[in-house]
């Protein structure tokens, strides 16, 4: 390697790793706060606590149900993944195989969904029709259907990359079609799988909104609602407020590292002709 | 067409998509959320975010524990509480109490239809007048509003500043002016103006309103009948000009765009700022942020703008109502005569700092000094605000145009034209006569 | 083979009634609202024709809105689509931390706006902001600034947020597009004697068009369609300079003008479709 190489690795080295530093001081600002008095927190200043209330975290513990809205929020975004993401697969799968009108048309029409707005208005109205107002399953299957375009955009475009011989092989070998789609076929699409199954974990861990439409009963929200528990119009308590950011990031965290090395590998989905 | 029509249209859709769930084999139309059994119970109280506090926990637990009737109190955030409530009273969601602003603002909630009629409860009895009016609509009353003035506005500041520096409490604009000045030569920023937060700029119209209503007493029933728009009150355009002048005389300091409430205590209590425009419990409130502060440090004297001399009363506190759709109505009336019991009221006035005036006869709120000097300057001059009085009076709408005649791309005119259209828009939509 | 029987047509039943239940028939149904004066306060539904549209494209109150939306979609766009690129290339390969970079730089995506538009407008802060704080520490204290106060830096900073939310997934998309692209053609270019930029034009970049083409109308839909983030950090302000078109919606739809505010909304989605076909109709032009 030659000298100028060096240099221009080093180079682009420092620069990445200054980047990184942007992503983490976010986070470090809300670490940090989460340990100030309210007083102190107020400003929301990148500096270490004079005095570190490690209080901050039982008090929201005492304040707020925060076990029963980690719940809710676990219950929750576990079903949307389960329900969009093995929905959103075999479904991708049969549009993606059996191209005649009918199912590129139909794919178009999930497609639609990237690109449509939700009214709130009458999807209160289709819960009330189900009888599923007020109900996690409600908020369940509304975000699988909100996360159902993106899913089957990703899967459909993945899918495609996986030859057709497999499946024409495994039917000579005798399997029926359930047990080609998730014997054969599905294990293939892992990467694919793991991707959408962070992006739709995190879309419904990460709402704020529609919790507050779909739901009425208060121990039943979940976490990100428990952020507004501590300010209000009049008053914030920038301190516990970064206790409850720090206790959804967490679990976000967990996930994130847990599947991050097929982030990549799943998102190839998008780089090939949907 | 009617509402109902396009329901059913609507519903007719439904149920073919739901047929369709069905016939899948899914069979979710069949699950309920966990009804209301006969047993127990529950009834569902809307409010904003910080509108409820621990002393109204208190009272609901107090409350269930008499009756066995539980309170559930779903809160949600400031900023999305109206939209929230809108759509779910829209859908026959709507939970069994919820809160509104009083006056004219309970028409955006459509009284008539959403609101249980109060008028014959035993406890309106006790009310003061004021109150009654204030939660009327049509002449019938709507609303409970055992809370009590919060939100009565003046310029709050330190009379050891004042005295110090030898400014004397401004009676007019000019005096203001001057009092501004020598903050500024002192090194203190006159006002903590935060026009970020929309709630807070069209404080300064408040007291323009007052004035303009005891200079026009069919004023607020022009406005409603469309005769006159707030563009045709030379007060509110004056008012306008006056504030645009502030800013640009560097009056606000300079980072009144990004300004925010959170930060106002400290920005008043340690000298940075000498003045700001707000409610009469402020100084409680700035002793809850900062233990060691003396609220009785902090006086007031109303919004000197087009050289005003009132306060408005009953402007825009909350109050709160049943739903006329709820199931649950008469336990509902149980706990709003719970509420109204005297013990009650005084323990809400003395946990909750909030409330200047006591809605309740018989029973005094405990106002802070500020407020008390403000209303003794006032004297027998005070009135309704427009916000309480106009309908689809916005004052969030007017701080956002606001934000335009500051940078200079709205005239102090065309901000009141601009809040005139979209008021028209508003009551148009509702059939309001002569819209 | 019985394409029938193999791949049988119940397998797309749950998602696609899922997604008519409750997208499609909410979402279409209050579009088809936008016809009336579907409103919060009153009974009443009358049929008013195009009389919101009117309204909408003769006041340049609405007009500044979609320029506002205009320019915050393709700026993002170009930006993320940018710096993405640049970042895919530097970790594609060849670089001992990539993975451990890569992880950090997607790690924003998964952040929920809310908590992320709470922070910026801490860090945003003229008096207490970590940027203005770090600009007086390294004694360019005269640059310091209320970034998201002054109507003139306010957009661009929203602008930023959503350019450092999301360039980790554009960088992702662009490094798994990289990675299909074969040693052979580098190595024959290599052979030939191309420069570093001679590769990327001529053996790298056209092979990344789909990839781009993904990015291009991933990024410019959630451009339009931008909310959480400008909700939280401006709320549209000051003095409008940030406001777009679905921040505009949500205000009318909270104000209970239901008819207008979904004939905004289906201004958008109009909008939104009509960009995302051409980008995708030129693109695939470019690609073949």
């Amino acid at each position: 390697m030659t000298k100028k190489h060096k240099i221009m690795k080093t180079v682009k080295a420092a620069v990445l790793w200054l980047f990184s530093v942007l992503v983490f001081i976010p986070l470090i600002i809300i670490l940090l706060n989460s340990f100030k008095t309210q007083g102190e927190s107020v400003s929301m200043r990148l500096s270490l606590p004079t005095e570190w209330v490690f209080s901050n975290y039982s008090q929201v513990m005492e304040q707020v149900d925060i076990f029963g809205a980690f719940m809710n929020s676990l219950v929750v975004s576990v079903s949307t993944v389960i329900i969009a993401t093995v929905g959103g697969a075999l479904c991708s799968y049969v549009l993606s195989r059996r191209k005649t009108r009918l199912h590129r048309g139909l794919y178009l029409f999930f497609l639609v969904g990237l690109v449509a707005p939700l009214n709130m208005v009458p999807a209160i109205l289709v819960l009330q029709k189900f009888g599923l107002m007020d109900t996690r399953i409600g908020l369940i299957l509304l975000y699988s259907a909100l996360v159902t375009p993106f899913t089957i955009f990703l899967y459909y475009g993945f899918i495609g990359t996986v030859p057709r011989e497999i499946d024409e092989a495994a039917i000579i070998d005798g399997c029926g079609c359930n047990s080609l789609f998730w014997r054969v076929v599905f294990p293939l699409l892992k990467p694919v799988t793991v991707t959408v199954v962070i992006l739709n974990f995190m879309n419904a861990w990460n709402d704020f909104i529609t919790p507050f439409y779909v739901m009425n009963t208060s121990t039943k929200m979940p976490m990100t609602t428990m952020v507004y528990s501590f300010f209000g119009q009049f008053q914030r308590s920038w301190n516990l407020v970064c206790v409850i950011m720090v206790m959804i990031i967490t679990p976000i965290i967990i996930v994130y590292a847990f599947g991050q090395k097929y982030i990549i590998a799943g998102m190839t989905a998008g780089a090939v002709k949907g | 067409m009617k509402r109902n029509m396009t329901v059913k249209v609507l519903s007719g859709t439904m149920c073919m998509a739901m047929a369709a769930v069905t016939l899948a084999g899914t069979g979710i139309g069949g699950m309920k959320a966990e009804a209301s059994s006969g047993e127990k119970v529950t009834l569902n109280f809307a409010a904003s975010q910080n509108w409820i506090l621990d002393v109204d926990r208190e009272l609901a637990k107090e409350f269930e524990e008499k009756t066995g009737i539980a309170v559930n109190f779903q809160l949600s955030p400031d900023d999305q509480y109206q939209t929230i409530i809108k759509s779910k009273l829209n859908t026959g969601e709507g939970p069994d109490i919820f809160m509104s602003y009083s006056g004219t603002k309970l028409k955006d909630f459509n009284p008539e239809k959403n609101m249980v009629d109060l008028s014959d409860e035993a406890w309106v009895a006790d009310q003061e007048q004021w109150a009654i009016d204030s939660s009327s609509y049509n002449g019938k009353l709507y609303a409970q509003n055992i809370a009590g003035v919060d939100d009565t506005n003046g310029v709050l500041y330190k009379p050891a500043v004042f005295e110090e520096l030898g400014i004397k409490v401004p009676a007019n604009y000019a005096e203001f002016k001057e009092a501004c000045d020598k903050l500024l030569e002192a090194g203190i920023t006159p006002v903590y103006e935060f026009v970020k937060d929309l709630w807070h700029t069209h404080y300064w119209m408040e007291g323009a309103s007052a004035l303009a209503l005891a200079n026009n007493p069919e004023l607020y029933n022009q406005l409603n009948s469309n005769e006159i728009g707030f563009a045709d009150v030379p007060e509110y355009v004056q008012a306008l000009e006056q504030l645009k002048e502030m800013e640009a005389a560097g009056y606000f300091g300079e980072n009144h765009m990004s300004n925010i409430y959170d930060n106002s205590y400290e920005a008043l209590d340690s000298g940075k700022y000498g003045m700001i425009i707000i409610h009469g419990s402020y100084p409680n409130e700035m002793k809850n942020n900062i233990p060691e502060l003396n609220p009785d440090d902090y006086s007031m004297f109303p919004s000197p703008l087009v050289d005003n001399e009132y306060v408005t009363l009953t402007a825009g506190g909350t109050t709160k109502c049943i739903n006329a759709g709820s199931e649950h109505i008469e336990e509902a009336k149980q706990y709003f005569d719970f509420l109204a019991e005297k013990a009650n009221v005084e323990k809400l006035y003395e946990e909750k700092p909030l409330y200047m005036m006591s809605a309740v006869k018989g029973i005094t709120a405990a106002p802070t000094k500020a407020f008390t000097d403000l209303m003794e300057i006032a004297g027998d001059k005070n009135a309704p605000g427009a916000e309480a009085s106009v309908y689809f009076y916005d004052g969030g709408k007017i701080s956002e145009l606001c934000q335009e005649m500051f940078v200079g791309s709205l005239t102090p005119q065309e901000v009141l034209e601009e809040f005139d259209n979209s008021r028209r828009a508003l009551a148009k939509d509702a059939g309001l006569e002569g819209f | 083979m019985n394409h029938k029987k193999i791949y049988p047509s119940y397998f797309t039943l749950l998602p696609l009634i899922l997604y008519l239940a409750f997208f499609i028939i909410p979402s279409f149904m209050g579009l088809a609202l936008s016809f009336t004066d579907w409103n919060a306060v009153n009974d009443e539904i009358h049929f008013i024709g195009i009389d919101h549209f009117i309204d909408i494209f003769t006041n340049k109150r609405y007009i500044l809105v979609i320029v506002n939306t205009l320019i915050f979609a393709v700026f993002t766009t170009v930006f993320k689509n940018v710096i993405g690129f640049g970042m895919a290339l530097a970790l594609n390969k060849g670089f001992k931390t990539r993975n451990f970079l890569r992880t950090v730089f997607f790690f924003p995506v998964m952040l929920s706006p809310l908590i992320i538009g709470l922070v910026f407008k801490s860090i945003y802060n003229p008096e207490y902001g970590v940027i203005n704080d770090f600009l007086s520490l390294i004694g360019l204290g005269g640059f310091t600034h209320d970034w998201l106060g002054d109507t003139k830096t306010a957009l661009g900073a929203v602008i930023a947020v959503e350019i450092w939310r999301l360039v980790g997934q554009n960088m992702v998309i662009y490094i798994a597009g990289l990675q299909a692209i074969s040693d052979d053609y580098l190595e024959a270019a290599d052979i030939d004697g191309a420069s570093g930029w001679q590769k990327l034009r001529y053996v790298i970049l056209p092979q990344m068009l789909p990839s781009i083409t993904i990015n291009l109308i991933l990024n410019l839909i959630a451009g339009l369609k931008v909310f959480d983030l400008v909700f939280v950090l401006t709320n549209g302000g000051p003095a409008r300079k940030t406001e777009v078109l679905n921040t505009v919606i949500y205000k009318e739809y909270g104000s209970g003008r239901y008819g207008f505010s979904t004939a905004l909304g289906l201004i958008m989605f109009v909008f939104t479709c009509i960009v995302a076909f051409s980008v995708l109709k030129a693109m695939t032009k470019e690609e073949e």
